[in-house]
């Protein structure tokens, strides 16, 4: 399944995306995912198992046709309608720049999540250090839900992580617009 | 190898999509003035905000076809003057003289490379009829000084479009300025076809029409001629590549203005001087080149080259130094002769990957004195 805005195309990830995946995981930009594969043999077991998943579709994103990042839907749960938002990285920020990309990207896969998917709640949990991400999600309309005490260990010290969610209302009513905004703010 | 350019990328980008339309091409049967044509030149004048798009041969046809409208027009005649920089490609200039008509060579800005606007009214006689702007590199030249010089000697203004089209002045697009513009789209430009092509661009009813039937052989119907006219006609195959990567021209100038934008803040070289320009406020630039100036282009070029980087020179020889112009050889015009002796343009292509852009930076970051 493809989804296709402005900007940004998002395809399912194949093994052949392992080499350009694996440099943008390796690279400082990626510093707050959760460390996965060090070596491109890993990297394309990596992408073999999440692609044989029913759980989860992990996207490539494309702008102009090329690679420049990733975005996952992880976590489908069909009893509860929920699933969680994950591993957004845009890898090629030179060529992207202010490029509205990451900000479709996320658009085209709410609608996809709650259109098509018919999901009732999206979930997420950002790093305590990534302060860029907690304040973005706390201005498209995210709730902070709680935190996980010491989850992941970062540059050798235990971090917290914030839960968040957005439900359906919540994203038609505010993430949206305010997407579309920071869109159109991008295109000025 | 960094290439300057590579087009089997760029083209590879969009196969799916080019081989389709040709196939659709190939099995209509129909090669010529036919649909997809009219599909391009709807298109293009929806990009531009135009009234008319004439799909033609090539960007040099587009100028002497826009030239020769005036001419059948009355607006000009032989041997009217019409005002043009100095530092253009050769183009510019053979479409006016393919005309018998006069360039006025003037002097460009050294900021911009583009026509001085400053300069021009002291170049205008009773046989001016035009000033042919040129969009050089991909930056638009107009100004309202410009506008208002023009409308004060009622003369018109020609665009030259060949390596701008995408760039905006006050939200309007080259190629929508002017009384008239010439487009390329040469396989190298921003939006390149997979051979020669080339549009006029225009909002006069009447100069559209009589363009159509000039690129027609001067024929508005079949075997009877109203204007000698030449054979200049924008096939079914490239205008239907065309309108495949027209949809992509908007995305692509924005990564050339990315590429652009970084090249502007990570090199820095006291021997290199780079565009002045604000990269982010200013969409007046669409990046189709990216030209520096130096003093020690040899060594530089070299030294690139041996780093596996293309480069090259836009251009080496001015209009008025070339040989086919050999009457102008004792002109002098300093600024142009100085920019052709000192710039050169290093690679900026929507294809080129990070590590290319970051490489050729830290290349020409590491040039000794």
């Amino acid at each position: 399944m493809i989804l296709t805005g402005k900007f940004a195309k998002l395809r399912p990830i194949t093994v052949s995306d392992a080499q350009i995946t694996l440099k943008w995981r390796l690279s400082d930009r990626a510093k707050f995912m959760q460390s996965g594969a060090k070596t491109l043999k890993q990297q394309e077991n990596w992408i073999k198992n999440a692609v044989k998943k029913t759980n989860e579709i992990t996207f490539i994103i494309e702008y102009c046709n090329r690679p420049v990042g990733m975005i996952a839907i992880c976590n489908i749960n069909n009893n509860y309608k929920n699933c969680s938002l994950e591993r957004l990285l845009i890898g090629e920020i030179l060529i992207v720049g202010n490029i509205p990309v990451a900000f479709e990207s996320e658009l085209l896969l709410c609608d996809y999540i709650f259109n098509e998917l018919n999901m009732h709640k999206i979930n997420g949990d950002v790093m305590e250090d990534n302060k860029n991400m907690i304040e973005f999600r706390k201005y498209v309309g995210y709730s902070f839900d709680g935190v996980l005490r010491d989850q992941y260990i970062f540059n050798g010290e235990y971090k917290n992580t914030n839960l968040v969610s957005l439900l359906e209302e919540e994203y038609v009513n505010k993430c949206r617009p305010k997407l579309l905004g920071l869109i159109r703010l991008s295109q000025m | 190898m960094i290439k300057f350019l590579d087009l089997q990328k760029q083209n590879n980008q969009y196969s799916e999509e080019l081989k389709k339309v040709a196939s659709e091409v190939i099995d209509s049967g129909w090669y010529l003035l036919g649909e997809k044509l009219k599909q391009f030149e709807i298109q293009l004048s929806e990009y531009l905000n135009v009234k008319y798009s004439i799909g033609v041969g090539n960007g040099l046809d587009a100028l002497r076809l826009i030239l020769k409208g005036y001419i059948e027009m009355g607006v000009m005649k032989e041997g009217d003057e019409i005002i043009v920089p100095a530092n253009t490609y050769i183009a510019t200039i053979l479409a006016i003289t393919d005309n018998r008509l006069k360039p006025v060579l003037v002097e460009p800005d050294i900021n911009t490379y583009n026509l001085d606007i400053s300069l021009i009214e002291q170049n205008i006689t009773s046989r001016t009829k035009a000033i042919m702007v040129v969009h050089l590199y991909g930056q638009i030249c107009w100004s309202e000084e410009l506008e208002n010089t023009a409308k004060k000697f009622n003369l018109k203004i020609i665009e030259d479009n060949a390596q701008a089209i995408g760039a905006e002045w006050k939200e309007k697009k080259s190629g929508s300025l002017g009384d008239a513009s010439g487009n390329s789209f040469y396989p190298g430009k921003n939006l390149g076809a997979l051979g020669d092509a080339g549009a006029v661009t225009t909002n006069d009813a009447e100069l559209a029409d009589i363009v159509v039937a000039l690129g027609n052989y001067g024929s508005r119907k079949k075997y009877y001629n109203d204007y000698q006219g030449l054979n200049s006609r924008l096939d079914e195959l490239q205008a239907a590549f065309l309108s495949v990567k027209l949809k992509y021209l908007d995305n692509e100038n924005l990564i050339r203005r990315n590429i652009a934008q970084y090249y502007c803040e990570t090199i820095k070289n006291d021997n290199i001087i780079l565009p002045n320009i604000d990269i982010i406020k200013d969409k007046s630039h669409v990046w189709h080149l990216f030209v520096v100036r130096t003093e020690e282009r040899e060594k530089i070029l070299n030294y690139l080259a041996t780093n596996n980087i293309q480069t090259l020179i836009h251009y080496p020889v001015p209009p008025n130094k070339q040989k086919a112009y050999k009457d102008w050889a004792a002109s002098s015009f300093q600024i142009t002769e100085n920019i052709h002796n000192q710039v050169f343009s290093i690679p900026i292509s929507p294809v080129m990957s990070t590590e290319e852009v970051e490489k050729v930076a830290e290349v020409i970051n590491n040039i000794q004195h």
